[in-house]
Parts: structure tokens; C-alpha cells; sequence
């Protein structure tokens, strides 16, 4: 069976084809602000101008065409309202003019099925970190449950932000994991877990202030030392609690290395192991929701045109998980 | 004599050991290999000195708590008396319903003594109450904290409500027996009672 997925969240407009557990094409374009952050209308404008392009570039990488296709599927949520809408649009038009079924994802979950498709992980907790997320899930009693989760701001978005304050060009996350390599000092910055979650906007406010004073690698390897442990240790007690000895990472931040390797270390001293997705298939992506799209359909899912509204905040548990 | 490892958590291992003679249990919380060393240290020197801070405010607020021997913080490990009784979380399930009440009367008082110390024990479970003597005692205030707000003590309440449904939910009515004892023995209860409502209303799971 062939769908094809779109992926428009926030700043990255993909399209992605999938045939069963093939993926075909994985195409995206991301919209870069010249300054500054990502303007919801001026993302969506990116991504509807682009759209038609994408698509037959999907369709010509898959070597498919429109008509071949047997389920379209869209990211429903959570995201940005501008920039959701346009994918959904683009999605309905494929449902309608196709008369195909039409598919609404959850954009953490389609993360989370995407690093069980393609690592040899089987049953993980996952450790979502994206700029707009950043969520712990595991999967028990036919949930997608959120273990731990920021109470304030993305990872990503908290080190875009820093990086903003500070200078340093966007995305600032790629500048600062180069930056912090340079140094070994751990300065006194804010460590903030609060039973199973984690806050991010007092260990920006005391990195901001003290950009002045300190060196700016030790002012990264800071960040990512302390920021980094956070997630970890919120990740290490979900597997305990829920009994998982498998990690998968995603979102873009997981591209860090830093990250990956403190997962690898926690995970192994646990007698498991961490896994990560191919870093294409890490940042949003329309292959994922294309993937995620054809089980949930191969489940019974579909929605009609009418009850496909996007959602902002539609949270992970809220999808009953039938196809596992 | 050699340690036993009688618990194992994500942060720490407990071990039953002996202190100068005594019947004791030593808590570790172990190096992570993940963190920075200088993070790690902190990190695990911190958590350790609050957690025998609180175990010692509880004490000085009347609570039974386990007496602590001995302390280091560069190994974030603490030498504690072993509190030899029986959990609550299985007399709640064998006794007779009268000596059901009688406990569940003395964890309201204790509780309630706690929370007009301003403190919140942080993981209120039936396996944290030990039954000792004529006492309760309370253990492991790992995941607890020192707090004037009424929201912490009602979500303290709210965890030992969700054990109650999951492991006593034979006998639930004894939760109103909790909380009426609770109010009489506080003050400032009725607000925390009346916060329960609230944080209940604001879970996700269907």
C-alpha cells in the first residue's frame, strides 16, 4: 500500500511516500527567517508556496504518481495553527480529489514510530527533543503515555533562544555543541528536574547573564552538561518505572552528540541500550507521518474531511494506539 | 559483614548493613557515568543533605522517622537505622477492619503533623509507612520537600489517593476516615482537602 505524508508543524515543510515499510521519497525545505525566529504566518506562506514542488518531487522520487496512491496522511498536531493548516489543506485536497483516505497524525507519535521502523529497537521509551517538544513516552496500556515533559519551553527552543541573546547565528544548537566540544568547565547554572519533568527558562535566565562574564564554550558546555542530564535522568526513572531497557531518540536536537552519547552510557549501565534514528528521519520529516499514516489506516484509522481539524495541542496520549 | 542489597530505584541502591551494632540500612546514591563528574557530585551530595535534612525536620515535627547515623556526602551516602515492623501496605489488607481504622487514624495524625511543620513527604505509598511498636514511621523522603503551599500538600494527598484506589480499593470508605482525621488534626486541612478536587480534575487519562 502507498501513502504519502506531510509533514508542516513549524519551520520544515516535508513530503514523504512510504510502500508498507519502504520509504521512497523523503523530501523537505525548511523556512529560514533572515533574523530572528520563526514568524507562524511567514513559515505558512513558505510552506504553501512550496507545497505543489514538493509534491512532485515526492511522487518523482518514489517514481509514483498521484493516482497510485492509497492513503494520504497529514501531521494533525502539535505544532503551529498557520503552518498545520496548510499541510492539512494540501492533505484533504489529495483525500478529496483522489478519493482516497485521508489520515490524521500526531506529530510525536509519527517520531516515535519512525525510530521503531528504523532501529532495532522493539519496545523503547523515547526521548522526544525538538525545538517545540520535548516529551518522555513510553508505550503502556494502549497509550502513548508522556512520562516527563518540559513545563516551560523546547530544548530547542531554549538553546535557539540563548543563542539569539547571545549572538550566535540560528539554529543556534549545532554553534553551541560546537562550542561546548572546546571546553571541560562546568559553571553553576541551574539544574531543574521536578518529579518526572523539567524546566528550561532558569537555566536560560542564568546563562544569559552571565554571557559577559564567562567564556562562551564554557557557557555552551555548560548548558548541554546540565541541560542534557536532565533529560537523561527524567528518561532513566521512565524506564525504570515503566520497565523498558530500550531508548530511541528523536526531534532534531537528538542530532547532538553529546546526547546521544550520554543516552548510550545511562541506557548501557541499565543493561539496554540507545538507539537513533537516521539523522534525515530525526528532524521532521514527511516519511515519518507517511509511515505512521499507513498503520494507523492498516488499523481501521481515517477521518473524514469534516472532523480533520488541526490541533495545536494535541497531546500524544490523547491516540488510542490500535495498531500495536 | 557485607552488605545485602535489599532495593534497587533509578538513582539508588539500598543495602541492609550494621552500624556500630545496630540493625541499619545504608542508601547509595550511585555515580552516573552520563553527567559531567562535577555535576554528578552536586548533584548527589545535594540531594543526599536534603534528604536527611528533611528526615530530621520530620523527626523534630513528631514524626517517627528512621534515626540517621551517619552521612557522606562526597559518596552521597546515608547510614540509617533499619525500621524493623511491618508495612502498612500489607496490615491495610490483613488486619481487622477496627485495626484498619486505628491506622489509618494514626497516618492522618502523622500526616497532618507534617503538614503543619510545612513539610511534604513526596511519595506518600502504604510501602513508605511502617507499623513499628505503637507507631507509624515514615520512609524515604527522597522526593520530598519543605513547602508552605497548599497545592504541594494536596498533591502529597492526591498521591496517597491514587494508592489507595490502585492497592486498597477494598477499602476506599476508610479514605474519608483519612480525611476528616486529617482536617481535625490541621488547620489549614480543609483547603488542602478542597485542592485534591482540583488537581484530580486536571489529569489527562481517560
Amino acid at each position: 500500500m502507498l501513502c504519502l505524508g506531510i509533514e508542516g508543524t513549524a519551520h520544515t515543510f516535508g513530503v514523504g511516500i512510504c510502500d508498507d515499510d519502504q520509504i521512497l521519497a523523503n523530501v523537505m525545505d525548511m523556512y529560514r527567517p533572515e533574523e530572528g525566529g520563526i514568524h507562524p504566518r511567514e513559515a505558512s506562506n513558505h510552506h504553501a508556496a512550496i507545497a505543489a514542488d514538493m509534491l512532485v518531487k515526492a511522487l518523482d522520487k518514489a517514481g509514483a504518481s498521484m493516482s497510485d496512491l492509497d492513503v494520504v496522511a497529514f501531521s494533525q498536531g502539535p505544532g503551529l495553527g498557520p503552518c498545520l493548516r496548510t499541510a492539512a489543506t494540501a492533505a484533504r485536497t489529495i483525500s478529496l480529489s483522489q478519493n482516497i483516505p485521508l489520515v490524521g497524525v500526531n506529530h510525536c507519535i509519527a517520531h516515535l514510530e519512525i525510530g521503531r521502523l528504523t532501529t532495532q529497537a522493539e519496545d523503547p521509551i523515547m526521548l522526544y527533543v525538538s525545538g517545540g517538544n520535548t516529551q518522555v513516552i513510553a508505550y503502556t496500556m494502549g497509550r502513548y503515555r508522556i512520562f516527563g515533559e518540559t513545563l516551560d519551553i523546547g530544548i530547542g527552543n531554549m538553546l535557539d533562544k540563548f543563542g539569539r541573546e547571545s549572538g550566535l547565528p540560528f539554529p543556534a544548537g549545532p554553534v553551541i555543541e560546537k562550542m561546548a566540544v572546546k571546553s571541560n568547565r562546568l559553571l553553576d547554572l541551574p539544574y531543574s528536574v521536578k518529579g518526572m519533568d523539567v524546566s528550561f527558562s532558569g537555566i536560560l535566565t542564568a546563562a544569559l547573564q552571565q554571557v559577559k562574564e564567562q567564556p562562551m564554550e564554557d557557557l555552551c558546555n555548560t548548558l548541554q552538561e546540565t541541560c542534557f542530564a536532565m533529560l537523561v535522568e527524567v528518561s532513566e526513572r521512565a524506564m525504570a518505572h515503566a520497565d523498558k531497557s530500550e531508548l530511541v531518540l528523536g526531534g532534531g536536537v537528538a542530532r547532538n552528540k553529546r546526547l546521544q552519547e550520554m543516552c548510550g552510557i545511562m541506557a548501557e549501565e541499565r543493561g539496554g541500550a540507545s538507539y537513533m534514528p537516521p539523522p534525515d528521519l530525526c528532524v521532521d520529516n514527511g516519511a515519518m507521518i507517511a509511515y505512521t499514516g499507513l498503520i494507523m489506516n492498516k488499523a481501521g484509522i481515517s477521518i473524514p474531511v469534516e472532523d480533520s481539524a488541526v490541533n495545536q495541542r494535541f497531546r500524544t496520549d490523547q491516540v488510542e494506539v490500535t495498531w500495536r | 559483614m557485607s552488605d545485602i542489597v535489599i532495593g534497587t530505584g533509578a538513582e539508588a541502591v539500598i543495602y541492609r548493613t550494621s552500624w556500630l551494632g545496630r540493625k541499619a540500612v545504608k542508601k547509595h546514591r550511585l555515580e552516573k557515568g552520563y553527567r559531567h563528574k562535577e555535576l554528578d557530585q552536586r548533584l548527589r551530595a545535594y540531594r543526599t543533605k536534603k534528604e536527611v535534612n528533611l528526615i530530621s525536620a520530620a523527626r523534630n515535627a513528631g514524626i517517627c522517622t528512621p534515626l540517621v547515623y551517619d552521612v557522606d556526602l562526597q559518596e552521597g551516602t546515608i547510614t540509617m537505622q533499619f525500621v524493623d515492623g511491618t508495612m502498612l501496605k500489607d496490615l491495610l489488607r490483613t488486619e481487622p477492619m477496627e485495626k484498619k481504622e486505628e491506622l489509618v487514624r494514626k497516618m492522618a495524625q502523622a500526616i497532618a503533623s507534617m503538614h503543619r511543620a510545612d513539610l511534604v513527604h513526596g511519595d506518600l505509598t502504604t510501602s513508605n509507612m511502617i507499623l513499628k511498636g505503637t507507631g507509624i514511621w515514615f520512609i524515604d523522603f527522597s522526593l520530598g520537600n519543605g513547602s508552605e503551599e497548599v497545592e504541594d500538600k494536596g498533591v502529597d494527598l492526591h498521591l496517597l489517593k491514587e494508592v489507595w484506589q490502585s492497592s486498597h480499593a477494598e477499602i476506599l470508605p476508610l479514605f474519608d476516615l483519612f480525611l476528616e482525621t486529617y482536617k481535625a488534626h490541621y488547620d489549614d486541612g480543609v483547603q488542602v482537602v478542597e485542592r485534591i478536587a482540583e488537581i484530580e480534575a486536571r489529569g489527562r487519562y481517560t
